[in-house]
């Protein structure tokens, strides 16, 4: 089976959505550490964000791995149209080709939370996920104390499929629940995205 | 290290153990008795056709770290019945995926709620599960029923999740039993023994 093409940049009203490169680098740590506690809460690779250099591998490896034919996971930075300031980090990941499906998950820099951009990101990969990349499912999951990450799961249309106990760790070792979210192509949120109209 | 999964567990009416070579015929006559049921609900059935095919299979001497698989065998006459599956889903919970099948002739006997219990209750006692998970097709009623009678919480029906060969997208029902659930505690040190008998001197775990 032929795989879809993800297409490498999504312009919405207020955002560019693309791949991360090394010019990045410095932008991607400066908005993790201005984020730092927050993220430190959710996700377990910030302890290894923390100087320009890592930034660099990072980015390296997740603009290269664009290229790899048997890819699942696609790493996209959030920058502002009209100035190209770095918002934070979304992507697609674990595709599933065979269905198919794939995951979307997002993080967004503090001083820039509340202003709707995770939701205009969100709807935006949705509607190019079950557009023209064929999607059948895609998928938000989150702890279940994630407030703000479930909020924008609902607020884009996302049904909720239930609450997985146990199913994973946070980072500092508690274990936590994860809430599953998912659109499916025979949705009417999904119908009514293609059809041009906003969720 | 005990391992987490012994070779050979008995309970009451049954024997769960390692398959060997010369269970290789009997593997092969339970999937063919029951292949039209085993078809629909699983992949790995399709690649058992011959008795050289069965005979890789019950060889196959996997190192056990991630995942134990365990032919369920009739205690009363030896026959093999059907088999349980357990694969780690994320070492650091950890959490622990089942899988089962038996063959159409000894359904309706509670073998597989005494087999699941069985591997259930080692997982969380000796391997520390803090998760166990059971996944099935929405149509497949009966194995629903072990998950519920074996008391495993209702989680999700995840929609387009899984594909099966030469089917449509279908939907997954997610059954959990986590350590602290009433079901859980009361299979812990639960009556099946572990035992060293015939087919445990060979295995690495």
């Amino acid at each position: 089976m032929t795989r879809p093409e993800i297409p490498r940049e999504i312009v919405t009203e207020r955002l560019v959505l693309r791949p991360v490169g090394e010019a990045d680098a410095e932008a991607v740590i400066e908005a993790i550490e201005e984020s730092r506690a927050e993220l430190t809460t959710w996700m377990a690779w910030a302890p290894y964000m923390r100087t320009v250099e890592d930034g660099r591998r990072w980015t390296r490896r997740v603009s290269e791995a664009w290229d790899d034919p048997d890819r699942e996971d696609f790493t996209i930075g959030m920058f502002l149209r009209e100035s190209g300031r770095f918002l934070g980090g979304t992507g697609f990941h674990r595709a599933n080709w065979t269905v198919p499906s794939i995951d979307i998950g997002y993080w967004m820099r503090t001083s820039e939370t509340g202003k709707g951009y995770v939701r205009e990101t969100v709807t935006a990969l949705t509607r190019v996920g079950f557009g023209q990349v064929g999607m059948r499912r895609m998928v938000i999951t989150c702890a279940s104390t994630n407030d703000r990450s479930r909020r924008v799961a609902k607020a884009c249309g996302y049904h909720f499929e239930g609450r997985l106990r146990n199913d994973d760790r946070l980072p500092d070792g508690a274990l936590r629940d994860t809430l599953v979210y998912s659109l499916i192509d025979t949705d009417e949120t999904v119908r009514r995205l293609l059809a041009g109209d906003a969720p | 290290m005990t391992p987490a999964v012994p070779a050979r567990i008995e309970t009451a009416r049954l024997v769960l153990r390692r398959l060997v070579v010369t269970d290789a015929d009997a593997l092969l006559e339970a999937v063919d008795e029951s292949r039209p049921e085993l078809e629909r609900w699983m992949r790995w059935p399709t690649r058992i056709r011959t008795p050289a095919d069965a005979r890789e299979a019950a060889a196959d001497a996997t190192a056990e770290s991630t995942s134990w698989e365990r032919g369920i065998f009739r205690r009363a006459d030896g026959a093999l019945i059907g088999g349980v599956d357990a694969r780690v889903l994320n070492a650091e919970v950890p959490s622990v995926a089942l899988g089962y099948w038996l063959r159409a002739d000894a359904t309706g006997h509670g073998y597989m709620r005494e087999a699941v219990q069985a591997l259930t209750g080692m997982l969380f006692d000796r391997l520390g599960a803090r998760r166990v998970v059971i996944g099935c097709d929405p149509a497949n009623r009966r194995s629903a029923r072990v998950a519920e009678v074996c008391g495993f919480t209702f989680e999700a029906r995840l929609r387009n999740e899984i594909v099966y060969p030469g089917n449509d997208v279908r939907d997954l029902l997610v059954y959990s039993l986590i350590d602290t659930d009433g079901a859980a505690r009361a299979l812990m040190n639960d009556t099946a023994q572990p035992s060293d008998g015939p087919g445990s001197e060979a295995i690495q775990e």
